[in-house]
C-alpha cells in the first residue's frame, strides 16, 4: 500500500510539471495572438461581408498591448549638443507605449501638442484642481522666462498669486529680498532681477508635488507646443493623455484606402515573392522578397489580386527620413500604413497550418525642426513590435491606399518637340542625362538606377494613376494635378505629351471643362513611364543649374532636390518646409548617388542645423 | 395722417440701416492683397530678398503681394506676403512643395520674419489660401490657411506665440 502514495506523489508531480509547461509564458510570437483580447473592434460592412477594423473611440495609448521586445536609441553626441537634450532612448519587452513614445514622435502625425491640458482633462474627465505639478513633465524644465513666454498673462500677477514660483522666488532669494518683492508682479520682477528668470521649476524637486496644475494661472489654457522642449515629454508626462481615445485626437485616425481579404496564410519556407505590396514610405510599398517570405496572400479588389503582404518578422526593408534614418541601421519591418504615419501596421505571425496571421504594429521616434530650427527627421518605425489584429484566412482587413505597380515597360509615346534622344531618358538601362553628373560613385559600389534616384528626391507617396480636384493656382491657371509626382494639366509640356495620345485633346477638354475624371482613365493618357520622363525633364533643367553653382555628387543631388521641392530660386541654406513645419527637401546626408549606408557624420548634423 | 407717419417711419428705419452698414463698412475696410510695391515698405522688400532669394537670382520684389493687416488692437503691423510675382512667367519660389508665404513684422530697426512656409496655391474656386480671421492672438491676427490633401480639404489655423506663427487648430472641410 505504500507504493500507491509513492504513485500518486509521481502523478501529482506529473501533472504538477505538465501544468507548469502549459501555463508557461509562451515564446514571443505566439504571445501576439492574445492581442485580440485587448484590441476593441468595431464591424464594418463591406461587400456584404464583414471587415473588423480597431474601434479607435475606445483606443487610447494607455490601453493598447505593452511593447513585446527591448530596444534602444543612442543620440550621438552632436545631436545632444544641437538640440539641448538627450534623445536617446532605451525600453524593455513589457513596458507600456506611453511611458518609451514621446509628444514630438507625433508632431505631424495626431498633433498632439495642439492639445492643453483643459482640452485633455474634459475628454479624459479629469480635475485639473487634484492633479500634482509635478505629473507634468515638462513643468520641470520649464524656466520662470519659458513659462512667461507661454502663458502671456503670467507677467502681470503678482509672485503670491503663483505659488510654484512663489516658492521657486524663496527658495534663491534672501528672506530682505524676498521682502522687497512680495508686492511686484512676475515682469517687475524679473526686469529687476533678469537672473531669476533663468531658475527652472525643477528646482524645486519634491516641492513640485505639493502644487496642484491650477497653482499657476494659465497654465493649463495654453497649448503644449508653447512649453520649451514640449516634443522632449513622454505622454505619460502629460496627464489625461493617454486616456484620450485616437479618435480624439487634434488630428484623429481614421480608416482610409483598400480593403482586401485574406485568401491564403503562407509560412516563412516561401522565397521570391515579387507581387508585393508591403514596403516603407522611402522604398515604396512593392518591395519584393527573395527568402523567408512568410506572408499572406490578398485577394477581393482586382488590384489585390494574388498580391502578397510579407511578414515584417522575415524582411526588413528601409526606413526613416532625415538624421535619425540611420537608427536600427536604417531599418524597419516591412509592412502598410492603413491608419496614416502615427504608426506602421506589419503582419507578424504566418501560421500556414492554421490559415491564422496576427499582426503588430511599429512606431518611430521624431524630431521635427518646424520653419526655424533643424529638422532632423524620423527614425524607422522600430519601435514595437505591438500586439495589434489577428485574422484568418478568408476575413478582410483594411490594406490603406493603394499604388500602382510601376510598369517600366510601359511604352514612352513622344510628344511634339520631344526628341528620342529624351525619351530614352526614361529606360532604366540608360542613365539621364542629369544622372550623369550624379553618378559619381567608386565602380565598386555600383550605380543606383534611374528611379532609385529620383525615388530619393521624389519619394513615391502618390498613386501612378491619381487625378486631383480641379483647382486653380490663383495666377489664371487652372487643371487636376496628374500622377505619381502632381504633373499639373495646364503645363504646357503636360498638355503636349497627353495631346500626342490617341484620344489625348478630347481627354484635356473634359478635364478643362471641369468634367468627372477616373483614376482608370489616367495611364491611357499619362502612363507612368511618360510622368517619370517628363520628371526628368525637370530634373535635368535644374541639374544644369546646380551644375552652373559649381556642385557635383551628392551636393549637386542634395541641390537638385532643394530647387525641385523649393523653386530655382532658393538660397542654398535654406530647408523648404510645408504649412505643419515638415521640411520636404532634404540635406545631403539623406541623399547618396550611390548604394551605400547611411552614416551620422558631425558635418551632416551642421547641415541638418542649417 | 396716421399712414403716412408709418411711410415716415419706415423710410427713417431704412435710412439708419443704410448709414449704419456705410459706417460699418468704412470702419472696417476688408484688407485686400495688393502689389508689394504699393503695399510695403522698401526697406522691407530688400529685406525680403535678402532673406529669401538666392543671391544670383535678380528678383522684382515689388512684384510679389502683400496683405497687410493692421486690426484693432494690434500693437504694430503685420505684412503677408505671396512670393509669386504677379504677371510674371517665371516664379522664382515656386517648387514642388508650392510657393513660399511669408510674414514680417517690425523690430526696432529691421523687420522679423515671423512666418516662412510653403503653401501649395492650387484650391477649388471661391477658396482662399491666406487670410486673417479678425482675431488677435499675442498681438498679431490669427491666420488661416487652406490646402488640398489629395480628398482632403485642410483649414490650418495659425497664431502668433509671441515667437513665430504656430498651428493653433487643425480641421477638415468638406468640399467637392
Amino acid at each position: 500500500m505504500r507504493f500507491i502514495p509513492g504513485l500518486r506523489h509521481i502523478l501529482l508531480l506529473g501533472l504538477t510539471l505538465i501544468t507548469v509547461l502549459w501555463l508557461q509564458p509562451p515564446h514571443l510570437q505566439a504571445t501576439l495572438n492574445v492581442a485580440d483580447d485587448w484590441i476593441p473592434t468595431t464591424a464594418m460592412t463591406w461587400d456584404e461581408q464583414y471587415v473588423r477594423l480597431p474601434d479607435w473611440s475606445q483606443l487610447t495609448f494607455g490601453n493598447l498591448p505593452p511593447l513585446m521586445s527591448d530596444g534602444s536609441f543612442d543620440a550621438p553626441e552632436e545631436i545632444i549638443q544641437s538640440l539641448g537634450y538627450d534623445l536617446s532612448r532605451q525600453w524593455t519587452a513589457g513596458q507600456s507605449l506611453e511611458t518609451v513614445l514621446k509628444l514630438g514622435d507625433f508632431q505631424t502625425s495626431l498633433y498632439l501638442q495642439l492639445f492643453n491640458l483643459e482640452n485633455i482633462a474634459d475628454i479624459a474627465q479629469l480635475d485639473l484642481n487634484q492633479i500634482a505639478l509635478e505629473a507634468l513633465d515638462l513643468a520641470s524644465w520649464q524656466t520662470i522666462e519659458d513659462l512667461m513666454a507661454a502663458i502671456p498673462t503670467l507677467g502681470n500677477l503678482v509672485i503670491d498669486q503663483v505659488p510654484p514660483l512663489a516658492a521657486l522666488v524663496d527658495s534663491v532669494m534672501t528672506q530682505a529680498l524676498q521682502a522687497t518683492v512680495s508686492d511686484l508682479t512676475l515682469s517687475e520682477i524679473v526686469s529687476q532681477f533678469p537672473d531669476l528668470a533663468q531658475e527652472s521649476l525643477g528646482q524645486l524637486g519634491d516641492q513640485l508635488s505639493q502644487f496642484a496644475l491650477t497653482d499657476i494661472p494659465g497654465l493649463s489654457a495654453a497649448p503644449l507646443q508653447a512649453f520649451r522642449n514640449w516634443d522632449n515629454s513622454t505622454l505619460a508626462g502629460v496627464p489625461g493623455l493617454t486616456s484620450v481615445p485616437f479618435d480624439q485626437m487634434p488630428n484623429p485616425l481614421s480608416f482610409t484606402g483598400a480593403i482586401g481579404q485574406i485568401d491564403i496564410v503562407f509560412g516563412p519556407a516561401e522565397t521570391q515573392r515579387q507581387q508585393t505590396v508591403s514596403g516603407s514610405y522611402p522604398q515604396g510599398f512593392q518591395v519584393s522578397c527573395e527568402q523567408d517570405c512568410g506572408h499572406i496572400e490578398l485577394t477581393g479588389l482586382p488590384e489585390l489580386q494574388g498580391k502578397q503582404w510579407i511578414s515584417g518578422q522575415f524582411q526588413s526593408v528601409e526606413g526613416g527620413e532625415g538624421v535619425l534614418a540611420a537608427a536600427n541601421g536604417g531599418q524597419e519591418p516591412t509592412g502598410r500604413h492603413p491608419f496614416g504615419e502615427a504608426f506602421k501596421v506589419v503582419v507578424w505571425d504566418v501560421d500556414e497550418g492554421n490559415g491564422t496571421v496576427s499582426t503588430a504594429i511599429f512606431f518611430r521616434m521624431c524630431q521635427r525642426g518646424g520653419w526655424f530650427a533643424p529638422d532632423l527627421g524620423c527614425t524607422p518605425y522600430f519601435i514595437g513590435p505591438v500586439p495589434f489584429l489577428t485574422y484568418q484566412e478568408t476575413e478582410f482587413l483594411l490594406v490603406g491606399p493603394l499604388e500602382q505597380t510601376v510598369a517600366s515597360s510601359t511604352s514612352l509615346p513622344l510628344a511634339a518637340g520631344v526628341t528620342s534622344e529624351h525619351s530614352a531618358a526614361a529606360s532604366e538601362s540608360s542613365p539621364a542625362p542629369f544622372l550623369n553628373s550624379i553618378n559619381t560613385c567608386q565602380p565598386a559600389s555600383g550605380q543606383m538606377t534611374t528611379s532609385a534616384l529620383i525615388d530619393q528626391i521624389v519619394p513615391p507617396e502618390q498613386k501612378a494613376n491619381f487625378v486631383g480636384p480641379f483647382v486653380c493656382d490663383g495666377q489664371r491657371n487652372c487643371g487636376r494635378s496628374l500622377g505619381r509626382y502632381g504633373l499639373m494639366s495646364y503645363r504646357p509640356e503636360v498638355r503636349a505629351l497627353i495631346e500626342s495620345q490617341p484620344g489625348g485633346a478630347d481627354f484635356l477638354a473634359r478635364i478643362d471643362a471641369e468634367e468627372a475624371i477616373a483614376d482608370e482613365e489616367l495611364p491611357s493618357f499619362l502612363p507612368l513611364a511618360t510622368q517619370q520622363h517628363q520628371l526628368q525633364l525637370d530634373l535635368t533643367a535644374l541639374t544644369q543649374q546646380a551644375q552652373q553653382e559649381g556642385l557635383a555628387g551628392a551636393a549637386l543631388l542634395e541641390r537638385v532636390n532643394q530647387l525641385y521641392w523649393g523653386g530655382t530660386g532658393i538660397p542654398t541654406e535654406a530647408i523648404v518646409a510645408d504649412i505643419h513645419g515638415k521640411a520636404l527637401s532634404v540635406t545631403s546626408e539623406s541623399l547618396s548617388p550611390c548604394p551605400s549606408p547611411l552614416d551620422l557624420s558631425a558635418n551632416s548634423l551642421e547641415e541638418a542645423e542649417r | 395722417m396716421k399712414r403716412l407717419f408709418r411711410y415716415r417711419i419706415i423710410l427713417l428705419a431704412v435710412l439708419l440701416i443704410f448709414v449704419s452698414v456705410g459706417i460699418l463698412y468704412a470702419r472696417s475696410p476688408q484688407p485686400s492683397w495688393k502689389l508689394a510695391r504699393e503695399a510695403a515698405p522698401s526697406d522691407l522688400l530688400t529685406q525680403v530678398v535678402a532673406d529669401n532669394f538666392h543671391p544670383d537670382i535678380t528678383v522684382d520684389a515689388g512684384q510679389m503681394s502683400v496683405l497687410k493687416l493692421q486690426q484693432a488692437g494690434q500693437s504694430q503691423p503685420l505684412y503677408l506676403i505671396d512670393a509669386r510675382l504677379v504677371d510674371s512667367e517665371t516664379q522664382p519660389l515656386c517648387g514642388a512643395a508650392g510657393c513660399a508665404m511669408f510674414a514680417y513684422i517690425r523690430d526696432q530697426s529691421v523687420f522679423r520674419q515671423v512666418l516662412a512656409t510653403y503653401l501649395d496655391p492650387h484650391l477649388q474656386p471661391g477658396q482662399t489660401l491666406l487670410q486673417p480671421t479678425g482675431d488677435l492672438h499675442q498681438g498679431l491676427p490669427t491666420l488661416v490657411a487652406m490646402q488640398l490633401v489629395e480628398a482632403d480639404l485642410q483649414q490650418i489655423t495659425l497664431a502668433f506665440d509671441g515667437q513665430t506663427y504656430v498651428i493653433d487648430r487643425l480641421d477638415y472641410l468638406p468640399h467637392e
